[in-house]
């Protein structure tokens, strides 16, 4: 006659085999170093990737933004066809050299504890916008083009 | 009682070590696999779908693509040296890459033509958009044995004769134009290829017109007759424009303008237009011994032209006709894309009656046939594409307004 009961022996041994798979599994993904430095680089990445969208892609907000006054910076008139006076406004928020305004700036991609750089220049070279804020030792690189007065440009991203 | 509950948990301890024993390679092996975005992989895709969305942001294959009327070689040239120039500069320079386009035509496309056919040299000198069109005649026993981009026939050929030969062409996203009417049935591929159903019939004239314009196959057609052009010849500085059942006499003057008897225009220059009966003309370009022009109806659709001629009733109209009779019941061409091959290189096929070759309307819409059997596909730089490259792709709107979709597939490998 069978009970229906569970045998609690059978019970602990459950639990501590879960228990020891469970902490192995953690061991793993927490201390592979590979795993873990991809898993940084990653996101990274994404936020270089984001913030690259916003500039090529977006407008801004407000639409009309200049460097004295905005919410987020877009450089584009449509997508992928920048405005070389919303160029001309984030080059000067990046020359300002007030603590408060790059701070802004980093606040409005969402980079609060991160540094960054941004880089246009055009495909032949010439630099039109050099940005450099915060710590910049391990970073993510993202590369976009787009297109500015009938020549293309390229427009870098570093964040770290 | 203690120890005994004791050793059953030391077993169940000893049980999950032997079982981690077991999983542990699995679980080793699935950690590499754990989905982490290889960026350096992206990064390649990312710039190949920058570079072509940019490309249509900036119009800018309004101009590459378009070579300048004056000088369309050179001017070919000089666009797709600047094309690989912001191509180079955007990828890194170890990548290499390769452009493919379908629904442009190539720049230069070579037609080989049966001996029987005559056709006015006028349907070879001018195109928009500006390519250069080779033609070679030979005999049809000859006809499909080299490599040509579109094979033109006329008259009544037995082409089931030829099945090996046309179907290995076919593979190759080669197109056939034939010209012919037909008196009796058609031998099997012949009727198989450009889908005739005959029917016995007389002849009549009168108007004919685009069968069903909003047809997928009509309005492929009738799209580049709008937009195309076609020379009209004048020694000695006069001719006639032939459109329609209208004829008008025309003279050129100083090689500048074109002063069209009858018209109520003024002299027209390059970009005027001018009204004809139902017919709206726009000058291209104007030399001493000849003008070219575009044609369009006058009506609120400016695809809805309407041609006139004599032809034979014995071609019932069905999905493929792109023209009819005005009763819309008889065909006088069809247009056949072979929808079983790639969409790159699938074939295309187009049937003409034999019409009245000193119409110019006529004319016109049998040199947009010929640049569109021949497939509308080409690599820009002939580069040998690697099978481990990538690619990616977008599809344009057209070009400087002509409505005709195109898409580009940028190739690109060394990462």
């Amino acid at each position: 006659m069978l009970k229906a009961q569970i045998n609690v022996h059978f019970i602990a041994s459950l639990i501590i085999f879960l228990g020891i798979l469970a902490y192995t599994i953690y061991f793993l993904l927490t201390f592979n170093p590979e795993y873990r430095q991809r898993a940084e680089e990653n996101i990274l990445y994404a936020k270089a990737y984001q913030i690259s969208e916003f500039l090529i892609k977006d407008s801004g907000v407000p639409l009309g933004w200049n460097s004295s006054e905005y919410k987020r910076v877009g450089l584009a008139a449509t997508p992928y066809l920048l405005k070389k006076s919303k160029i001309e406004e984030l080059k000067k928020i990046c020359n300002s050299g007030n603590e408060s305004e790059i701070k802004k700036l980093l606040e409005s991609f969402g980079l609060e504890d991160k540094g960054f750089e941004i880089y246009i220049n055009y495909l032949n070279g010439t630099n039109l916008v050099n940005c450099s804020f915060g710590y910049m030792g391990k970073k993510a690189r993202i590369k976009r083009i787009a297109s500015l007065n009938n020549a293309f440009v390229e427009v870098i991203v570093d964040v770290s | 009682m203690l120890a005994k509950g004791f050793i059953r948990v030391v077993e169940a301890i000893l049980l999950s070590l032997v079982l981690l024993a077991f999983f542990l390679p699995n679980i080793l092996s699935e950690l590499p696999r754990y989905k982490i975005e290889d960026w350096g992989n992206v990064a390649g895709y990312v710039i190949c779908n920058d570079l072509l969305n940019s490309l249509d942001a900036g119009n800018y294959f309004d101009s590459l693509l378009v070579p300048d009327k004056k000088n369309p070689h050179q001017s070919y040239k000089k666009n797709m040296e600047i094309l690989k120039n912001i191509t180079e500069k955007a990828f890194p320079s170890v990548i290499d890459f390769e452009y493919e386009i379908k629904n442009v035509p190539n720049f230069s496309i070579s037609i080989r033509i049966s001996s029987s056919c005559s056709l006015p040299s006028e349907i070879f000198e001018a195109n928009y958009l500006p390519i250069e069109m080779h033609k070679n005649s030979r005999p049809l026993s000859s006809l499909f044995s080299d490599n040509y981009s579109v094979y033109v026939v006329c008259g009544n050929a037995n082409l089931s004769k030829y099945e090996d030969e046309i179907f290995g062409l076919l593979s190759e996203g080669k197109g056939i134009v034939l010209i012919r009417n037909f008196n009796s049935q058609p031998d099997y591929l012949t009727k198989e290829l450009f889908q005739i159903n005959y029917t016995p019939g007389g002849f009549s004239s009168g108007n004919i017109i685009f069968n069903n314009l909003s047809n997928l196959n009509t309005a492929r057609i009738a799209k580049r007759f709008v937009s195309n052009i076609i020379r009209v010849k004048a020694p000695g500085g006069s001719g006639i424009i032939n459109l329609g059942s209208n004829t008008y006499f025309f003279n050129i003057s100083a090689g500048q303008c074109v002063n069209i008897s009858g018209s109520g225009c003024q002299c027209l220059y390059e970009n005027d237009s001018c009204v004809l009966g139902s017919a709206n003309i726009t000058i291209y370009r104007v030399s001493n011994q000849w003008f070219e022009m575009r044609l369009s109806s006058s009506g609120a659709n400016r695809r809805n032209y309407i041609f006139s001629d004599s032809y034979l009733r014995t071609v019932k109209i069905n999905k493929y006709t792109v023209l009819s009779s005005s009763d819309g019941t008889r065909s006088l061409a069809n247009a056949r894309v072979l929808e079983n091959y790639p969409y790159e290189t699938a074939p295309r096929l187009f049937w003409m009656y034999d019409f009245n070759k000193t119409k110019d309307d006529l004319k016109l819409l049998l040199k947009t046939a010929i640049i569109w059997a021949s497939g509308e596909h080409f690599f820009v730089f002939n580069k040998n594409i690697p099978k481990s490259s990538e690619y990616c792709e977008h599809y344009y709107y057209g070009l400087n307004g002509n409505n005709i979709p195109f898409v580009v597939r940028l190739f690109y490998w060394g990462y």
